[in-house]
């Protein structure tokens, strides 16, 4: 999944990261993340695309 | 086992009876009753092992030593080598400039070199790349992906948590390049969502940075 933080000003702004948006719980179960966070400038991502971003 | 009287304050070696006589004689060689103060020349030299004394040695390199003998950062520094073997060594470095302390290691592998990298000894556990409140009405919360900043890493981290709320415990999972997912567990009856910091550090068999 690719995230963007498009907050303006924030160092990864506009910036499409690859990120894993699934993890393995205390169970050993595949859990999907229930958030995405921009740790630069601590906003919410809400731009999540499966496909990169066009060059 | 026979002992040898030290100097005060530090008291004589009491290995058990089933070390090995030539343990006990390097027990005896490491007593920092015996620590051998060296020059910059015999700590410089190119036969690093066959001029050092068995035990343990030290010497002080100016800037100007330092640059000369290719060690870690041409800043004065401290030099603890142990050479407990005549074929092998570890050595310490402790720079010491006015903003710069840290420290170093190495192991002394052949004579002449080469000799193992230097290893950061004080190297951070790890900067700060982000942080995320956590949703407490679950037990454990959900995780939470926080990603990181744009290119700092180019292998994967290692990751340490710190938790603002002691009534939770966080946890991390999938770490990658990009992003860490965090979660926490309630270990004390605590209902105040807890806030999580992430510090990350990379590290290679030669660096770690922050």
């Amino acid at each position: 999944m690719w995230a963007t933080c498009h907050t303006a000003g924030c160092g990864n702004e506009d910036i499409s990261l690859d990120v894993q948006t699934t993890y393995i719980d205390e169970n050993g179960e595949e859990q999907q993340v229930g958030s995405v966070m921009c740790g630069v400038c601590g906003n919410p991502i809400t731009d999540l695309s499966p496909e990169p971003p066009s060059p | 086992m026979p002992t040898t009287p030290k100097g005060l304050p530090y008291p004589a070696s009491t290995a058990p009876p089933n070390v090995p006589a030539d343990l006990q004689a390097l027990a005896q060689d490491l007593d920092f009753t015996k620590v051998q103060v060296l020059t910059p020349a015999q700590v410089n030299a190119a036969s690093l092992l066959s001029a050092y004394p068995l035990g343990l040695s030290l010497v002080r390199l100016l800037g100007a030593d330092a640059s000369a003998g290719g060690w870690p950062g041409a800043t004065s520094s401290m030099v603890f080598t142990i050479k407990p073997h005549a074929d092998r060594g570890t050595q310490f470095v402790f720079r010491n400039a006015q903003t710069l302390v840290n420290s170093y290691y190495r192991q002394l592998i052949t004579d002449p070199g080469p000799h193992s990298a230097w290893v950061s000894a004080s190297a951070p556990f790890g900067s700060y790349v982000g942080s995320a409140t956590l949703d407490a009405s679950t037990n454990p919360t959900a995780g939470v992906l926080i990603t990181f900043p744009a290119g700092r890493f180019t292998l994967t981290p290692r990751v340490v948590l710190g938790s603002g709320n002691s009534a939770w415990a966080p946890s991390s999972s999938a770490v990658s390049t990009t992003g860490v997912t965090i979660l926490a567990r309630q270990i004390i009856a605590n209902s105040t969502n807890p806030l999580i910091s992430v510090y990350a550090v990379q590290a290679t068999d030669q660096s770690i940075t922050g």
